[in-house]
């Protein structure tokens, strides 16, 4: 008797563990359909569906997604709920949680926790596609230069004459925007780049071509677990070293990154020249033609309060080298990508050491360099490479509302680094800067005394450049700010060469600044004032003032700013002002609920000198109107319709042959394709 | 004998005072130009005939580099002018390479010459005198011109109405004086630039904030800064910027937000408390909760409506009486794109619970 009811009660106890669960699951008044408790959901925008089991009001039930309230969102029925995210969904872990107020009047709840993988092999994969078409045919074009002069460039002319416009009749164009990602583990891969496609009935000039074209691209691939990082980089990159070595550099290369632990290094090739399209491929090739290579090392210390580091980059950069030794007549300026420099063959190493250190929590950060170079500017002459170095230490920091800078820097007479070309050389000095910041007031002084010809060669001057600059800014009213700023910079020479000219100058700004700003309403006024005063028996003074305003309203269907800037230039030798009047208007506009929009951007200037050597004034404007249709095609592609409208007119009366009037009317059809899979 | 001696005497006159004439019969601009040593400099030379009997070629075969010693080297490009009514024009662009400059001060002199002799109705002879001088030195002139946009290249793609879109110029010079130049978009002036520069050898300048480069206009753009001042002529080919506007537009620029309710700073029974907000274009709205300004989020919802009524249960789960919160609202569109921010405003519960349990 006593073992039945024993099994009776071990069968009921078993039983009842069965059940209770399913009991405390059907007691909830709301059920997760979907997604399931701890189950892996492949997808990228994961639908959630809750049920109802019993009566519920609105607001006496709150559903979180990972900690968001998404309740408003949902399409909710009388059966239950739904909810679709319109963004992709991060992958890993996710909780969607339910609070609600049950029958009894109680406070309930309970969560149901998933993890989202965009694919069975990848935890994360994506590409996402913007394509943008355009087609541009001309309807009106009015053209009173068909056989007009070519511009020329006369001395003392503050505009350059303008060109005609060369508007094509007819237009394609063509550009896919994508960014396709992998991730698994470990590692992730991306790739992000913009093809484009252009085509017109004119020819097209440089750096633009007709056809298919990779504008730009980028490879990366990255692994990281632990301490230990890697990333190799292809495609359009950007090489940041040391300010003296490589700072800054975009072009096609190649970069690798490692870093395990407080250690790391930095491998990199890359095209040397600027290159638009595919052109430069991955930056691999041969340093002594149209190449760089560097590869840098470091090691972090003391919780990264110290960082010690080394570099090597070597290279040769042939890009202004094609020009002849002379031009017979001087040719029209060919369009040249991005940098244009002087010529040369330029060839050269540097190996640099790199110190850095903040004990002190950005209170007190310093920076010691040290660089050495051997540098030809030009090597397909006789002269070989020559050595150089280069020097710089820094100290600066900031606490609380006071920051402060001090800089000293050698840089030797025939410093120079591929890769680096806008480095100054031949000079040596130092330069302190410091700022209050306050609430309502800033405050920043700089001096700086630098000098060049460091080896003191007796074939030239040495010339000392002081400056020092105060600039004060008020913000008290928080409506109009204002504030100042007083620039003074000396320059002299002494130990000229025989026959040398000296050089004693003395250059005064004043610049300030003015604003009211209210709502969508601003308006800012500066006018600046200076003066060079060229001291020498020479007496080349300049004046120069300039009267900048600028406003802007804008609101979420209308902007309007407009811009005006009067320039006056009076050399001193001549008593000749010159001047030169800007005036801008931007304007965006949009109605009939967003879908029609009406924007345009135009200038007038006009340019005078008081001797009458100069006096033109252009036009020059441009204007869209355009609707769209994607409210009535209630597809995923986004057509628009428009007109197209261009302006140039330019009236020269000293320079008759420089007038133009030119109207052109397009016809412009677009459309914008998203395509994410 | 007498004679003899005139006759001779007349040709050593003729001899001396011939090139002098012929000189006479050319002028050239510039006279003089300093040019920076350790890189390659390029002169526009102008050659001015006048003066000169006849019509017909002026030929030069090659321009000389010399200094009083030696002559450093040569350039061989002919040039020629066609001579009518006495007077003509020629031009030609000298590029002198580093070396040239090298030689002269190894020579031990800074100061040299370049000459061309030209012949043909007239032997004429042009000399410029040229002055090595260093970077810091001598008249303003641009030595390199770098344009780049915010990812540092030269190239980019933006949306259309893309509000930020902004481009920079590194101008490495040798030099001081006043710079003069302008920003320019597919051939239109957008901003004017007029400025002394030091000695600094290298400024950096950006386009502005108003007038903005155009997003408005969709397809490809050329931006260009075109330097007026030093003169151009004198100086590097002008580089080019190339950027492409999709049809695609960017969210518009977030505007302000305003708070409505509850007041700033008011203190607001310990309940279920409507929070409300200015509307705007969005298609949705993200309103946050923080327990500390600008610190973590508390609790935040999703809402349609230019409102949210803070759910008792949460309340209950996660807010205190007698504490204070802050709280912002973000406006969002159909894309999910940023178009609106609130400032961040403050509120504090009563202590009292009375009103809980409501």
């Amino acid at each position: 008797m006593v073992k039945k009811f024993s099994n009776w009660f071990y069968f009921v106890i078993v039983v009842l563990c069965f059940l209770t669960p399913a009991f405390a699951w059907a007691e909830e008044c709301i059920i997760i359909t979907s997604p399931v408790e701890n189950t892996v959901v492949i997808g990228k925008r994961p639908e959630i569906k809750g049920v109802f089991r019993c009566p519920l009001t609105p607001g006496s039930y709150v559903v979180m997604l990972d900690g968001v309230d998404i309740t408003q969102l949902m399409d909710v029925t009388a059966e239950g709920f739904t909810y679709r995210p319109e963004t992709l969904v991060t992958t890993g872990s996710h909780s969607l949680s339910v609070s609600y107020t049950g029958a009894d009047n109680l406070p309930h709840q309970f969560a149901v926790n998933f993890s989202i993988r965009h694919s069975e092999k990848f935890g994360e994969i994506y590409s996402k596609n913007d394509v943008s078409l355009l087609y541009e045919g001309a309807l009106v074009r009015k053209d009173s230069t068909a056989d007009a002069a070519v511009p020329v460039y006369t001395e003392g002319q503050n505009v350059a004459p303008s060109t005609t416009a060369a508007y094509p009749s007819s237009k394609i164009e063509g550009n896919l925007a994508s960014e396709s990602r992998v991730k698994e583990g470990p590692w992730n891969v991306s790739l992000t780049t913009n093809v484009r496609y252009f085509d017109q009935d004119i020819p097209v000039t440089d750096p633009l071509k007709k056809g298919f074209n990779v504008a730009n691209w980028l490879f990366t691939g990255n692994y990281e677990k632990d301490r230990v990082k890697m990333k190799l980089s292809a495609g359009d990159i950007m090489i940041n070293e040391t300010p003296y070595t490589i700072a800054g550099f975009s072009r096609k290369g190649t970069m690798f990154n490692g870093e395990a632990g407080p250690v790391y290094a930095n491998v990199f090739s890359a095209r040397s020249a600027q290159t638009y399209g595919v052109d430069g491929g991955i930056g691999i090739g041969n340093v002594n033609e149209d190449h760089i290579f560097g590869a840098s090392a470091g090691v972090k210390l003391f919780e990264n309060k110290v960082d010690v580091r080394t570099i090597y980059v070597t290279g040769t950069d042939p890009s202004a080298s094609g020009l002849p030794a002379s031009i017979t007549p001087p040719s029209t300026q060919s369009n040249v990508y991005g940098n244009s420099t002087t010529t040369g063959n330029k060839q050269g190493d540097v190996v640099g050491f790199l110190l850095t250190t903040d004990f002190l929590q950005n209170r007190l950060r310093t920076e010691m360099e040290a660089d050495f170079t051997r540098y030809d500017p030009d090597n397909s002459d006789e002269f070989e490479k020559r050595s150089s170095s280069a020097y710089r230490a820094k100290i600066g920091g900031a606490v609380n509302w006071f920051t402060y800078d001090a800089l000293y820097e050698y840089i030797g007479k025939y410093y120079g680094v591929i890769g680096n070309p806008s480095l100054a050389k031949d000079r040596q000095g130092f330069s302190l800067q410091s700022g209050i910041n306050l609430s309502d007031q800033n405050l920043s002084v700089m001096a700086s005394r630098y000098s060049d010809n460091v080896e003191s060669d007796p074939l030239f001057p040495e010339i000392v450049s002081t400056q020092g600059n105060v600039s004060y800014q008020f913000n008290k009213i928080p409506y109009v700010p204002l504030g100042f700023t007083y620039q003074k910079i000396l320059q002299e020479s002494s130990k000229e060469p025989v026959g040398g000219t000296r050089i004693d100058t003395s250059t005064d700004t004043y610049s300030g600044r003015i604003g009211f700003t209210k709502g969508s309403f601003s308006v800012n006024f500066s006018p600046s004032y200076s003066i060079i005063n060229d001291k020498t028996p020479a007496d080349a003074d300049t004046t120069n003032i300039v009267y900048a305003a600028m406003a802007a309203y804008a609101l979420p269907n209308l902007s309007i700013a407009p811009a005006f800037t009067w320039s006056k230039t009076r050399n001193h030798a001549t008593n000749v002002w010159t001047d030169t009047f800007v005036y801008n208007l931007d304007f965006r506009s949009r109605f009939f609920h967003d879908r029609i929009s009406f924007d345009t951007g135009g200038t007038y200037t006009a340019s005078t000198a008081d001797n009458n050597s100069v006096d033109s004034g252009t036009w020059n404007a441009r204007a869209t109107l355009a609707y769209r249709l994607n409210d009535h095609l209630k597809t995923f592609v986004k057509p628009t319709v428009g007109l197209r409208f261009s302006y140039l007119k330019t009236d020269d009366k000293i320079n008759v042959a420089m007038n133009k009037d030119e109207f052109s009317l397009f016809v412009v059809l677009e459309a914008a394709i998203p395509v994410i899979f | 004998m007498k004679k003899c001696i005139l006759a001779i005497l007349a040709l050593i006159l003729t001899g001396l005072l011939a090139p002098s004439f012929s000189q006479a019969a050319v002028t050239v601009t510039p006279s003089s130009v300093n040019v920076v040593r350790g890189q390659t400099n390029t002169v526009v030379i102008t050659y001015r005939f006048a003066t000169i009997i006849g019509s017909g070629n002026e030929m030069s075969s090659q321009g000389i580099y010399f200094t009083p010693d030696t002559t450093i080297g040569f350039n061989n490009v002919p040039l020629t002018t066609f001579i009518t009514g006495g007077i003509g024009t020629v031009t030609e662009t000298v590029v002198i390479p580093v070396n040239i400059m090298e030689k002269v001060l190894q020579s031990g002199t800074a100061q040299f010459f370049y000459r061309r002799q030209f012949f043909g109705l007239s032997v004429e002879t042009a000399t410029i005198n040229m002055t090595v001088s260093g970077e810091t030195g001598g008249t303003l002139g641009i030595r390199r011109l770098s344009l780049y946009f915010g990812n540092g290249r030269s190239e980019t793609t933006v949306m259309k109405y893309a509000p930020d879109l902004k481009a920079y110029a590194d101008i490495r010079y040798n030099g001081s004086g006043l710079l003069k130049g302008y920003w320019e978009v597919d051939g239109r002036l957008l901003s004017y630039v007029s400025q002394p520069l030091p000695a600094g050898q290298q400024i950096t300048l950006t386009t502005p904030d108003i007038p903005a480069l155009p997003t408005f206009d969709t397809g490809i753009h050329t931006l260009r800064f075109v330097v007026t001042n030093p003169n151009p002529d004198q100086g590097i080919p002008l580089p080019t910027l190339v950027y492409f506007v999709t049809t695609d537009e960017a969210a518009a620029k977030p505007v302000g937000l305003k708070l409505k309710n509850p007041a700033e700073a008011a203190e607001v029974p310990y309940a279920s408390q409507k929070y409300e907000w200015q509307v705007i274009r969005a298609n949705v709205y993200l309103i946050q909760f923080f327990e500390t300004q600008g610190g973590k989020t508390v609790f935040s919802a999703y809402t349609k409506k230019g409102f949210y009524q803070l759910p008792q249960l949460v309340l209950k789960k996660i807010f205190q009486p007698g504490e204070t919160y802050y709280w912002l609202v973000i406006g969002f569109d159909k894309e999910r794109r940023m178009i609106g921010e609130s400032k961040t405003g403050s509120f504090r519960f009563s202590p009292s619970v009375s009103d809980a349990g409501k």
